[in-house]
């Protein structure tokens, strides 16, 4: 027993020193792959920091970003949960059949009428046609995969809420749900990551065609490529579950005689075509779907029809606008997460008219930065 | 800084322990008072000052009332300086705003208001340090003039931020004389992560739960989603701050200290008033050693002893909170103190034992909820809800998917609020047996600190104390 004990407590102090000296010892890393986002390095003390406690918060941010086996002990944490019974982790649902699924925020009324009338201002200079394109994910589409009792219809009400909003504002409200619905038992959503996979783009793509009037390219007029097998996208971050199988990217590349060139404005960056293959290297592939986020992204295509769209988006439209591309001469996607100036100014300055805003469902009524297209107005 | 964090357990306590046991055994007060004012100034860089300011006050009014204790008149105008000073700083510090809002509301002023924020800790390490005066100026313990030994007593990391409220007669001689050995520090281990994953593995857990429930608007939930939340909350406060009691006295023991019991399975009680001998005894005992008992306890004439504990009772809500539903709170607890008292204690042993702990527990779970609520009107349709006259019906689809998903949770929190389980526990580890110990010690350590490093749910919910 006295022998134990004093096992004991040296067990426990050597854990606790070595820990302790391994995490000063071990260099730090800057990015995390597998969460996707730059980690937590050593905060320089500074009287200023210490006195106001910025440093002691820095440095408790670092301790555990940094902490040696970090990636090892959230596969851990998300174990015991799912053992311990839980049916999520991080807000990603445990679904069925190895998907893991976003949680949605509940609706917030507030943001969603500031985002409506956002639009109808943009609406009411009468000098733009706009539709408004609510993509639901895969918490709706895939509802039957979800935890039992844990879906309720929070999108299907952004949307019919959006449409009694736009109600006699000239604003018309696109809504994929029926037909992504029709094609739920294909591989439309990403079981690791909250996106569209490009099939899930592509009915959304036959939806949008119809109600900006043109005819929709058939699934048979592309080639379909794969090109990675080993996509974990950002659900799988947060869930981080061990035993869960890679998504597949897919690209579809026309059958008929087109080219694209991809601008980022701004930025003095461009893609040759709509794809940046180089992003199949890193954890994020989704990125490689017009490369990711930008302010503003302008597509050139080689068609001489002198049809210009723009698009208001977020995430969701990266693998959708790649369609919509075989038809207009440009789009200009615009990001109001990242573009700060007045978009009516740049609409004008291209002679755009047609407008299209393109959002999941519950980025359109929880996003705190559409405000934007319209804050310039008087 | 709080023990459930990685920076405690991975950089504060290997430091400070090398530092502790390094250190020859008569300056180990210093290094202890040092190692507590950088742990306690991690969190508050400024307020450590009011905690040193505090330590020399009252060091000071020890001294001097031990030097007059021949004066007739002088101890007792230090001692009634000692207590106002503390009450002063306790009630600048943490009710100011409280009170400017009650003045301004009563008589229609608009006296702008301060808004300081809380000193972490204040209302306990107040407490222990008019303990210390008040013993002193008692004869239950001896002055202390070692100004090293006095601030490792008020600074003590184990129990600053959370308690217990360790008077000061109880570790006195513990201060100056206290044996560490490879037992204490052994059993010390056991009861530091025993709860820590009390804190991190159950606590944080179900307090997810209350989380999600509490911010739905409380008219509209259901009837049974109201329990489950409320009942979340119940374990989740009894988990967490029995933890961090756990906690206390696991660090205190591996440097030698014994400090009393803090809790003692609250939720097996069969009334309200062995509820409150079970829970949180150190504030408890506190307010009966130095407020109830010299109002004249129970010594006095029926009316007076109603007295004597709507005094004791209202404080007991006040101390958890600047906030009238804290108040209320203590009230509430007042009420059914007094009935047992009156007639409704002698009534209940009446009774069989399960109608007892049916009686103690849905008091004390309905109670739970004026300490959780804060607004009333919130607070009155919460209480609605529970009781059926919410707008949302019975059950819902979020009582059942929260349920499913916290079942297995719940029903170890469940076990782990009787006594039997550390019972068996202490049963089965004997003799070689014994190496259950450090092995299942170490399992909670590497699942607790899973937990910890990916901790994006961490609440510290004593902010208001």
């Amino acid at each position: 027993m006295k022998q134990l004990n004093k096992w004991y407590c040296i067990l426990f102090s050597a854990v606790l020193l070595t820990f302790c000296i391994v995490n000063v010892a071990t260099p730090q890393k800057a990015f995390s792959d597998n969460e996707n986002r730059p980690l937590a390095q050593f905060p320089m003390p500074s009287a200023e920091s210490i006195l106001s406690g910025d440093f002691m918060t820095d440095f408790e941010s670092y301790s555990t970003d940094q902490f040696i086996g970090r990636d090892f002990f959230i596969t851990i944490k998300a174990g015991a949960e799912r053992a311990a019974g839980k049916r999520e982790n991080n807000g990603v649902y445990f679904g069925k059949d190895s998907y893991l699924i976003q949680k949605v925020p509940a609706l917030d009324l507030r943001t969603l009428s500031t985002n409506t009338a956002a639009v109808k201002k943009l609406s009411s200079l009468d000098k733009f046609n706009i539709k408004v394109a609510l993509v639901p994910t895969a918490y709706e589409i895939e509802k039957d995969k979800l935890p039992a009792y844990a879906y309720q219809p929070v999108q299907r009400d952004i949307v019919s809420l959006t449409s009694s909003l736009f109600e006699q504002s000239g604003v018309a409200l696109i809504d994929p749900y029926p037909v992504l619905n029709e094609h739920r038992e294909e591989y439309i959503y990403y079981r690791t990551d909250h996106h569209q996979t490009a099939y899930g783009g592509y009915y959304t793509y036959q939806v949008l065609a119809q109600e900006l009037g043109f005819a929709p390219y058939r699934i048979e007029d592309f080639t379909v490529r794969e090109m990675s097998r080993s996509f974990y996208g950002t659900t799988w971050s947060e869930a981080t579950l061990p035993d869960i199988e890679p998504d597949t990217i897919y690209l579809f590349e026309p059958n008929f005689d087109i080219s694209f060139t991809t601008e980022f404005i701004g930025e003095n960056k461009k893609l040759e075509g709509l794809y940046d293959l180089e992003a199949l290297s890193q954890k994020d592939k989704y990125v490689m779907y017009l490369g990711g986020n930008h302010p503003i992204t302008k597509i050139t295509s080689s068609l001489q029809n002198g049809k210009k769209l723009a698009v208001f988006k977020d995430s969701y439209a990266h693998n959708i606008v790649p369609f919509l591309a075989n038809h207009y001469e440009e789009i200009h996607m615009i990001d109001p997460r990242y573009y700060n100036l007045d978009p009516v100014a740049y609409l004008e300055e291209n002679g755009i008219t047609d407008v299209l805003m393109l959002y999941s469902a519950s980025n359109f009524a929880s996003d705190t930065n559409l405000f934007k297209i319209s804050a310039y107005i008087k | 800084m709080v023990f459930s964090s990685v920076l405690f357990l991975f950089y504060f306590l290997p430091v400070a322990l090398v530092l502790y046991f390094i250190t020859p055994k008569r300056f180990r007060n210093v290094t202890l008072f040092l190692v507590s004012l950088v742990f306690y100034a991690w969190g508050e860089p400024i307020y450590v000052l009011i905690m040193l300011f505090s330590t020399v006050f009252d060091f000071t009014n020890g001294y001097l009332i031990d030097r007059y204790r021949e004066r007739s008149i002088l101890p007792k105008v230090i001692l009634i300086i000692a207590i106002v000073g503390n009450l002063a700083i306790l009630g600048f510090f943490k009710y100011a705003d409280f009170m400017i809002n009650n003045i301004n509301s009563l008589f229609g002023l608009s006296i702008p208001l301060l808004y300081l924020p809380l000193p972490i800790g204040i209302s306990f390490y107040t407490f222990q340090t008019m303990s210390y005066s008040i013993d002193v100026y008692r004869g239950d313990a001896p002055v202390q003039k070692n100004v090293f030994a006095f601030g490792a007593y008020v600074t003590l990391f184990p129990q600053l931020i959370a308690g217990p409220i360790v008077r000061y007669n109880t570790i006195a001689e513990q201060l100056v004389h206290r044996e560490e050995s490879y037992d204490k520090f052994a059993s010390g281990i056991s009861r530091f992560m025993t709860g820590l994953g009390k804190k991190v593995l159950l606590a944080n857990n179900i307090g997810f739960l209350w989380d999600t429930i509490k911010v739905l608007p409380a008219g509209e939930l259901s009837t049974m989603t109201a329990w489950l939340g409320i009942i979340a909350m119940a374990l989740q406060l009894y988990f967490d701050f029995s933890g961090y009691s756990d906690m206390a006295i696991g660090l205190g023991r591996m440097m030698g200290f014994e400090f009393m019991e803090n809790f003692n399975y609250p939720y097996i009680s069969k009334s309200i008033s062995e509820f409150w001998r079970r829970w949180h005894i150190s504030l408890g005992t506190w307010f009966k050693e130095y407020v109830y008992i010299p109002l004249g306890g129970n010594r006095v004439k029926l009316p007076r002893v109603f007295f004597n504990l709507l005094v004791v009772w209202f404080l007991t809500g006040l101390w958890h909170g600047a906030n009238w539903n804290f108040v209320l709170w203590g009230l509430y607890f007042f009420v059914f103190i007094a009935l047992e008292k009156a007639f409704l204690g002698k009534l209940l042993k009446k009774i069989p034992a399960f109608f007892q702990h049916f009686y103690a527990l849905l008091v004390v779970i309905t109670g739970m909820t004026f300490y959780a609520v804060e607004s009333m009107p919130d607070l009155l349709a919460y209480l609605k809800t529970l009781y059926g006259f919410g707008a949302g019906g019975f059950m819902d689809a979020t009582f059942l998917y929260q349920l499913s998903s916290f079942f297995p949770v719940i029903i170890i929190m469940i076990i782990g609020c009787l006594p039997q389980p550390a019972q068996w526990m202490r049963r089965f580890a004997t003799g070689k047996r014994n190496v259950i110990v450090p092995i299942l010690a170490m399992i909670l350590f590497f699942l607790c600190t899973a937990y910890l490093v990916d901790s994006t749910y961490n609440p510290f919910l004593y902010f208001r104390f």
